[in-house]
């Protein structure tokens, strides 16, 4: 079972924040949403959510439209980066209705606050950036709804807390689950994830699993003549030219031994795609 | 309700309980101790106070309807926290809108039971007690429902623009209020040489306008959810 969003488009006056996207999430992934600033990723949780409308395109659980169907929608939590929760409800009451309405336990989130060390007596409005995200971040780990997206899970966190959140991230996973997690910290979150979408300008430009994405992708580096022989049959990625040196991201075989080839984690990668000219 | 209702029902429920807390303590003990205290207790004084007394009971009203536009401005607040519960746009306004209902039935018995309590310090008829606060329900309903399109239309523009409309749009209901209830004032006649006059506070042509004007600003707050620029993100309020 998945989502599957086909064609959706969102413009907000002359910015279109999501242009003709295309992908799915399936159960059984933590996908990794990855983008710039502005890239178009809560745009893009905020449709799925409901929060907004698409312009254009449709976002679909096994054919129904989520937005029309309220079982399916049922089926999704979105931890979004906005405030959701009244300012003056208590911390604790609002885990009495996840598990009041169904969707999640009031016990796990109650467990999990002892571990995170929030006070749930405590109101929305009294707590500090980090806590705000990792009241949210409970909800989200709390929940038993089947697609979880986390928009900026981990905005405002410490070390330790953004530790402690992978770690149940990754526990309360099960194959008939599918987390999603938008953020910007892409070294830590890539050993979490198994799949990653790009966006980059309202457009998907990579949704495929996170070992075949960086499979055949290389840092060539070294003369420049000889960089061009080598990767005369691969696609160039990126391209840094200093000094008769040349520094090549491709995508392919590199084939010439007097070039340096190494390969390059997920940050490289997404840096290289996104720098859009820097 | 639902079990799901149970946390935001009784935020609304303690609101309307605390603005009548708040008022019964204003109208029956501040303002008399003060009237007295100013008064210096002469028998004239009290005189005034007895009559103070009898308005009291109906100036109390006033007090949850102020809280009820103001639990209307939260209605996108509350659909907020129930869609992040789960619940699409149609259900958590709907949700909202069952929780408030609670809340005016709530407003109704509270408003009675301190009317029908005053009644036994000065003469009232119960009937004229419950009139007078169905007439504060139908206030409310109608300061909800200002309220209630107000957060809508918050979620469709950013201000000043979203000021300026929500100015505009309660200016408009409350001229066309005006109108309908100075209208009403007349004597109503029904059929033959039968007229109906009303001894509350309000009268009941006037209920009826109040109620009608609430319901239709729910109704059009419902119609800018259902807008392609109405965003659920607004974080005004909160």
């Amino acid at each position: 079972m998945k989502i599957e969003c086909s064609n959706v488009s969102r413009s907000f006056g002359r910015t279109k924040a999501l242009d003709g996207v295309s992908l799915s999430f399936e159960k059984g992934h933590i996908i990794g949403l990855l983008g710039r600033n502005g890239a178009g990723k809560s745009t893009l949780i905020k449709s799925i959510g409901n929060r907004i409308y698409q312009d254009f395109g449709s976002i679909t659980i096994e054919g129904r439209e989520i937005r029309r169907s309220p079982e399916d929608f049922e089926r999704i939590m979105i931890v979004g980066d906005e405030n959701m929760l009244p300012s003056s409800t208590k911390l604790k009451n609002v885990f009495r209705m996840l598990e009041d309405s169904g969707a999640g336990s009031f016990d796990k989130a109650m467990e999990l606050s002892r571990k995170f060390k929030l006070d749930v007596n405590k109101k929305w409005e009294k707590l500090s950036t980090g806590y705000r995200t990792i009241f949210k971040d409970i909800i989200g780990l709390a929940c038993v709804r089947e697609f979880v997206f986390f928009d900026e899970p981990i905005l405002g966190l410490d070390a330790n807390h953004r530790e402690l959140f992978y770690e149940e991230l990754l526990s309360a996973f099960s194959p008939d689950r599918c987390f999603v997690v938008a953020t910007h910290l892409i070294e830590e979150i890539a050993p979490v994830i198994d799949t990653v979408i790009i966006i980059d300008k309202g457009k998907v430009l990579k949704a495929e699993d996170k070992d075949s994405l960086l499979e055949n992708i290389y840092m060539v580096s070294g003369d420049r003549s000889e960089v061009e022989e080598a990767t005369k049959n691969c696609t160039i990625i990126s391209r840094t030219s200093i000094l008769g040196q040349e520094k090549v991201l491709v995508e392919g075989e590199v084939e010439n031994e007097n070039v340096k080839k190494e390969r390059v984690d997920l940050q490289r990668y997404f840096v290289e795609i996104t720098k859009d000219g820097e | 309700m639902m079990k799901r209702d149970r946390v935001v029902l009784k935020d609304y429920l303690l609101s309307i309980l605390s603005a009548t807390g708040a008022g019964l303590f204003l109208s029956y003990v501040v303002l008399p101790l003060l009237v007295m205290i100013l008064g210096g207790y002469s028998g004239e004084e009290l005189l005034t106070l007895h009559f103070f007394m009898q308005g009291a009971a109906t100036s109390i009203g006033a007090f949850p309807v102020i809280t009820h536009i103001v639990l209307g401005a939260l209605v996108v607040q509350y659909m907020r926290f129930y869609m992040l519960m789960g619940l699409n746009r149609d259900r958590a306004f709907f949700s909202v809108m069952k929780v408030e209902a609670v809340a005016l039935l709530e407003t109704f018995v509270i408003l009675f039971v301190i009317g029908a309590v005053s009644s036994i310090f000065y003469p009232v008829s119960i009937g004229n007690v419950a009139f007078t606060a169905l007439s504060f329900v139908a206030s409310s309903v109608f300061a909800f429902g200002i309220g209630s399109i107000s957060s809508a239309l918050s979620t469709t523009a950013r201000p000043p623009l979203s000021v300026v409309i929500i100015a505009a749009v309660i200016i408009a209901f409350l001229w066309i209020g005006e109108r309908l209830v100075t209208f009403t004032e007349s004597v109503v006649t029904v059929g033959n040489n039968i007229s109906v006059t009303f001894s509350s506070l309000m009268e009941g042509q006037e209920i009826a306008v109040f109620l009608t004007l609430g319901l239709v600003m729910c109704a059009l707050s419902y119609l800018v959810y259902k807008l392609p620029l109405s965003q659920m993100k607004s974080t005004s309020i909160s």
